[in-house]
């Protein structure tokens, strides 16, 4: 596979569509880690609750939300890096359906 | 940066975050933006620099914008409408503030401030030689 690199920041709020075409969420934040001297990405984070987190605003945007009488339903969904395509970035692909994402938070 | 599973969010503890050098915690412009690099299908995307400059926050803005904003680096601007990129391998921590293992004096990220200091605040009274001291 031939290297390719792209700007992460041009990822961020990109809609991202399963396997099967179905929408699985905007990608909001994106962690990393150390590894074998190097920094590695290891998942993206879609949903509500991972911009929530990365506005810092968890705690606050929940309480106002039910304040106004919305739903308080901030999820964040997990994609381990190797689930995500990326051959497009501006259209990220799941290599698998949208309801296999794993919940955290 | 050592091994051992330290986790980042890149979004939010790097991007738009003040960069600074590690000697005087000078600081050095904004991280406006960050090259991933992905590899093989059996090896993680790896985060490879980070980038700074007009260029790179027009992109973000709109990629059409990010030409016009280069030319206009390149007749009117200091850095002649390059994008200032720093290998991950110089980041040393992530704080508040990104320190790099960088002399922001001796870095293009200071041009701005070389040029003030050459052409404006030289001649101010009582300002003195800022270069030469």
């Amino acid at each position: 596979m031939k290297r390719r690199r792209f700007h992460l920041e041009l990822l961020l709020g990109a809609k991202v569509i399963d396997r099967e075409g179905k929408f699985a969420g905007h990608i909001e934040e994106v962690r990393a880690e150390r590894l074998d001297g190097e920094t590695v990405v290891k998942d993206y984070l879609l949903g509500r609750g991972a911009l929530a987190q990365r506005l810092s605003i968890t705690g606050l945007s929940t309480q106002a939300i039910s304040l106004l009488g919305g739903r308080n339903n901030v999820v964040t969904h997990r994609v381990p890096w190797d689930k995500m395509d990326l051959s497009d970035p501006r259209r990220p692909r799941l290599t698998c359906r949208a309801e296999e994402m794993e919940a955290v938070g | 940066m050592a091994d051992g599973g330290d986790e980042m969010h890149l979004v939010r503890d790097v991007l738009d975050k003040q960069l600074v050098d590690h000697a005087g915690h000078d600081p050095m412009g904004m991280a406006d933006g960050i090259v991933i690099e992905v590899r093989d299908v059996n090896q993680p995307p790896r985060v490879i620099a980070i980038e700074s400059g007009f260029p790179v926050l027009a992109r973000r803005v709109s990629p059409k914008l990010e030409p016009i904003v280069r030319w206009l680096g390149r007749r009117l601007g200091v850095r002649r409408g390059i994008v200032y990129r720093i290998p991950w391998s110089r980041v040393r921590s992530l704080d508040v503030e990104v320190e790099l293992d960088v002399d922001a004096d001796r870095s293009p990220a200071k041009a701005w401030e070389h040029w003030l200091c050459r052409h404006v605040t030289r001649y101010i009274p009582g300002s003195g030689n800022f270069l030469e001291s």
